[in-house]
């Protein structure tokens, strides 16, 4: 290392000491203030007392230890868990935010030294939850299978850290490691190889009914009480950490800058995701999906992170201003992946469910009963679920869904958008795919024996309390500014439309519970907020 | 109200397009700007300059009300708050406001349909093309350079031919020709009758477009005299 270098290592250094410093004392300052320290010393005392005495309670010595099959089974559960490591890494485990990365990576500095602390971090992490996992494992080992194992916690913690840096090693493929043959890919390789075969050895002697003696050392502390088990995984993970950090000695791998900057993009995303629920604050409806999407393409090099995948044929320009706005819904929807469609579809199948069974016990009791019996006897299972209650918990279970499936927010206020206009742009592809929903829900619900077909009374029922709910919600989160996704506005929207059936079951008018439910939407729709 | 009118010379001597009379801002306990006036008609083009801080920017925010401001405010005879009064007028800020999941042409396209002006899509994706965008306008601007994502905003603010048009900063990230060419669409703008106020640090900014001057000092619009009338001051679009 020059001289360059190694002033810039110990400027890096520097940097990170005083801004941790500083951190931590306005985080210490701010936690001082905000909660107490006595109160969080108090907090982390009971935690600890119960914690420590609901372990056991819960952990009773077993008379007889289980089967051997189960350690078998465990070291298998292990075995993967290492080899998951092996495949082609194509993301870092670790990388830099934005600011590190134009500051310090493009800086004449080693690399290891600029990723020192995020390394630092993660590994940290690792022996943590490795520590946690062979904690547990060795209370367990002890109580069930009656084997010893105290060392198992430094154990797995070492092949947690190890697990991480053969995944970095996997990742920096082509950097040298040391001279030119011996990559930091083949390392990594053999690495996680030596550890998940180590680790299946117990599994392979119980099928094969032996294995070769070496096999099991790097996993040995997890049946053996002798402190010598732990010195294995040491010594990988010395290996492991020592090939990590020469591999990171003059040069970056070359994806990592640009992966680093979507990484440290979606990982911002994220955090503004959790602040926003804590919040309640409105980011974008689907919007951040579709831009999330957009990142995962550009960090797996895949088609999309350019221009959309599929997109949704335009209306004509001269279209009402609702049509457009129903558009934008419809293609945020249109363009976030499969499986989120899968999981809107099932939600709105529940809803239309839970509205239907709603609408049919409140039609039971109301005029439309006394035209036919198709609506089901008033005694049969729908109408055991009528009520405010089930009016409620479907207008909840309504008023979720269509949070999930509501377009982005309307434009910028600056823009000249009727209220109306907003609402129904927004909500139309949520209505429909409610609709669609219910149709798949009424057929089921039909065809299951004691309830039968439903009746239009039902549907009619189902139809207000759906609109309704979902007019609730996207005026009055419009109109409030909280996220249509917070609990508030859709506690709103469930209490508006079970207000009918509570306030005329209250005064003894309940067959007028459809009709204030159509009169509700009226009012809802009529509101222009 | 759509696209604008032709030019109509008489308009100088019509209502102004714009009337702010008294706008003050007061941001945290500080006053950022103190009892401003500025009026303007169709076919006039005002620069607003000064350093940085001035509250150049804070002014055209509370003209279009994204700031609390006190005092009267009119575009094209309406409060700019109200439907009417928000479609007399396009607004760009300085930081360009885009959805990152819907391309430049999607962006052409929602823009037209919200002013309910269908020929605002074309003329947009007509100047994407001048600007040199419009074999990318099927390409999300998340991907695009800062001086590109700047190129659309102002695409979007111009192709809708509102009455007034408020930029701030818009040279900002532009590239030489494209500043030449942002000049030609101001001044085409103001020919067409429209008026277009703007916000820039560089006082050469208004010999290219041949604009007013009015420059914000401590919060207060001093109207500047212009070129050449230095020694007989004109007439003062800025000032009360």
């Amino acid at each position: 290392m020059n001289a360059h270098a190694g002033a810039g290592v110990v400027a890096v250094g520097r940097l990170r000491r005083l801004t941790l410093l500083r951190a931590g004392r306005a985080y210490a300052r701010w936690v001082g203030r905000a909660v107490g320290w006595w109160t969080v010393a108090y907090l982390v005392f009971w935690l600890v007392v119960f914690v420590v005495s609901g372990v056991q309670l819960a952990v009773v010595p077993a008379a007889e230890p289980l089967p051997p099959s189960v350690a078998a089974a465990a070291s298998a559960g292990l075995s993967v868990w290492l080899a998951a490591a092996l495949p082609r890494r194509r993301v870092p485990p670790v990388h830099l935010d934005r600011r590190d990365l134009i500051r310090l990576a493009l800086a004449p500095v080693p690399p290891h030294a600029v990723l020192a602390y995020r390394r630092g971090l993660a590994r940290a992490g690792a022996a943590l939850g490795g520590a946690a996992v062979g904690a547990a494992w060795s209370l367990l080992a002890a109580s069930y299978l009656h084997v010893a194992a105290p060392w198992a916690a430094p154990g797995v913690a070492a092949l947690a850290v190890a697990r991480l840096d053969a995944r970095w090693l996997l990742y920096a493929g082509p950097m040298p490691v040391l001279g030119r043959r011996l990559t930091a890919g083949r390392v990594g390789a053999v690495l996680a190889l030596v550890a998940a075969a180590s680790a299946a050895a117990p599994a392979l002697a119980l099928l094969a009914g032996g294995a070769p003696p070496w096999a099991p050392a790097v996993t040995r502390s997890l049946v053996d009480a002798s402190p010598w088990t732990a010195a294995a995984p040491l010594v990988l993970v010395a290996c492991a950490g020592l090939a990590a950090r020469r591999s990171l000695a003059e040069r970056w791998p070359p994806r990592f800058a640009p992966q680093s900057f979507v990484l440290a993009q979606l990982g911002g995303m994220r955090s503004l995701q959790v602040l926003s629920r804590l919040s309640g604050l409105d980011l974008g409806g689907g919007a951040e999906g579709v831009e999330r999407q957009r990142l995962l393409a550009a960090l797996h090099d895949r088609p999309g992170s350019l221009r959309p995948v599929r997109s949704l044929r335009r209306p004509p320009p001269t279209a009402p201003t609702w049509v457009a706005l129903a558009w934008r819904a419809a293609s945020s929807l249109y363009r976030r992946p499969v499986v989120t469609w899968l999981g809107l579809a099932a939600r709105a199948t529940a809803a239309g469910a839970a509205g239907l069974l709603a609408a049919r016990a409140v039609a039971a009791t109301g005029p439309v009963a006394a035209t036919g019996a198709a609506t089901g006897a008033p005694g049969g299972p729908g109408a055991s679920l009528g009520g405010p209650v089930t009016a409620l918990f479907a207008g909840f279970l309504v008023a979720q869904t269509v949070a999930a499936l509501l377009g982005p927010p309307a434009p910028s206020r600056l823009v000249p958008v009727p209220p109306s206009a907003r609402t129904w742009g927004r909500l139309a592809p949520a209505l429909v795919a409610l609709g669609a929903g219910a149709t798949v829900a009424g057929a089921v619900v039909g065809a299951v024996p004691g309830i039968g077909p439903l009746a239009a009374g039902a549907v009619a029922g189902y139809c207000a309390l759906a609109v309704a709910a979902a007019l609730v919600l996207e005026k009055y989160s419009s109109w409030s500014g909280a996220a249509p996704t917070r609990m508030e506005p859709q506690a709103v929207a469930a209490i508006v439309v079970a207000l009918p059936a509570l306030l005329l079951e209250a005064f003894g008018y309940p067959e007028w519970t459809l009709t204030a439910q159509w009169l509700v939407l009226a009012v809802a729709a009529l509101v222009d907020v | 109200m759509t696209a604008l009118a032709a030019f109509d010379p008489e308009a100088r001597d019509a209502a102004p397009i714009l009337r702010a009379a008294g706008v003050s801002v007061r941001l945290g306990g500080v006053s950022v700007i103190a009892d401003a006036d500025l009026e303007l008609h169709a076919g006039d083009l005002v620069l607003l300059t000064g350093p940085n801080g001035a509250g150049k920017s804070t002014f055209l925010r509370a003209l279009v009300g994204l700031v609390p401001a006190s005092g009267e405010v009119e575009v094209a005879g309406r409060p700019p708050a109200s439907l009417t009064g928000r479609a007399a007028f396009a607004y760009a800020p300085d930081e360009p406001a885009l959805y990152e999941d819907l391309t430049l042409a999607e962006h052409a396209y929602l823009n037209a349909a919200l002013y309910r002006d269908p020929e605002a899509e074309a003329r947009t994706l007509d100047l994407l093309r001048t600007f040199g965008l419009g074999g990318r306008a099927d390409e999300y601007p998340g991907t695009h350079s800062r001086g590109m994502r700047q190129k659309l905003a102002l695409s979007l603010a111009l192709g809708l031919w509102r009455p007034l048009t408020l930029l701030d900063e818009p040279f900002n990230a532009l590239d030489l020709e494209s500043q030449e060419l942002l000049a030609d669409l101001l001044r085409d703008t103001t020919r067409r009758g429209g008026a277009v106020l703007l916000t820039g640090h560089q006082r050469e900014l208004a010999g290219l477009l041949g604009a007013r001057v009015v420059a914000v000092r401590d919060g207060r619009l001093e109207p500047q005299p212009a070129e050449g009338e230095r020694a007989a001051p004109g007439r003062a679009v800025g000032g009360p």
